[in-house]
């Protein structure tokens, strides 16, 4: 259905690992994807969601790493990052949306992200695919997670796991 | 430990300020949902006790919610404990010492910082 690929480690600390899915015959991940497309937007307010998503990873990254509660959920384990930023907001301009998977407290997988001017990602065919993308990639980590008698919450298992299979 | 050079590269365009408010955000946030954790209280419960909807609560604990001091104080009350502590720093006082000219902290003088000596100060420096 998809191109192969892998999940490819971008960013690492103590606090957390982040993985992001790496598509045959690219040449970035699908976060480096996101950070080129949307890090020069011209919109003073989606500057202002791409900064808050950015400081958010950092902090999460430096501080506090992937904990439950900072992630929106948009259904079926996949959760995008809320922005830590309120403001308000001009019609038509839309928010700007980044799709993650959280394994756990210490991994997290990065996906794309865009522009969100619907009310839902699913009246958005190009976030729709980047949900997709991301749910058929939980659902492939789920599978073998299960089937090496573990859970999300062991790290090591999970970690080897993520960096080995094709996705 | 691994970094991300396109990554690092964004986190230097962001504003200071920008990193201070989604961190202070962060911190508020996490600090709720610990202390809720903490008195086994569900968003539910914690909602109606301030007056909210559930749906406002689970935004809060996002850290995309910028507190004003009325609801943390709101939110103190009902949880118990504090949200947020300011550092207090011990006042420093300072006194003008005539014979030496220039000024030291109160601790090591033994004379009371009053009025005669901030006169004293003032007249020196506007003569």
């Amino acid at each position: 259905m998809y191109c192969m690929g892998k999940l490819e480690l971008v960013i690492e600390s103590d606090n957390v690992s982040i993985y992001s899915p790496k598509f045959d015959g690219e040449t970035q991940t699908e976060f480096e994807k996101f950070m080129s497309d949307n890090g020069s937007l011209p919109h003073p307010q989606l500057k202002k969601d791409f900064d808050a998503i950015i400081a958010l990873i950092k902090k999460m990254v430096n501080d506090c790493g992937a904990r439950e509660n900072l992630f929106r959920l948009e259904g079926k384990n996949i959760k995008a990052i809320p922005l830590c930023i309120e403001q308000r907001r001009r019609r038509g301009v839309g928010t700007l949306r980044l799709y993650c998977i959280r394994i756990s407290e210490r991994i997290l997988v990065i996906g794309n992200g865009g522009i969100k001017k619907v009310r839902k990602y699913e009246d958005d065919p190009v976030l729709l695919d980047i949900v997709d993308k991301l749910r058929s990639i939980e659902h492939q980590i789920y599978i073998e997670t299960r089937r090496a008698h573990s859970d999300y919450e062991d790290y090591q298992k999970v970690k080897t796991i993520i960096e080995t299979i094709t996705i | 430990m691994k970094t991300n050079p396109l990554f690092d590269k964004c986190v230097a365009n962001v504003a200071p300020e920008v990193m201070e408010e989604v961190s202070l955000n962060v911190d508020i946030a996490n600090r709720i949902y610990d202390l809720l954790k903490k008195r086994k209280m569900t968003q539910r419960e914690f909602a109606a006790l301030m007056g909210k909807r559930e749906s406002e609560i689970s935004r809060w604990l996002t850290g995309s919610h910028g507190f004003t001091t009325t609801t943390l104080a709101k939110i103190a009350a009902v949880l118990g404990e504090p949200v947020v502590e300011v550092k207090k720093v011990p006042e420093v006082k300072y006194v003008f010492i005539p014979a030496r000219g220039f000024m030291t902290p109160s601790e090591s003088y033994d004379g009371a910082f009053n009025n005669q000596s901030r006169n004293y100060f003032s007249m020196t420096y506007l003569n």
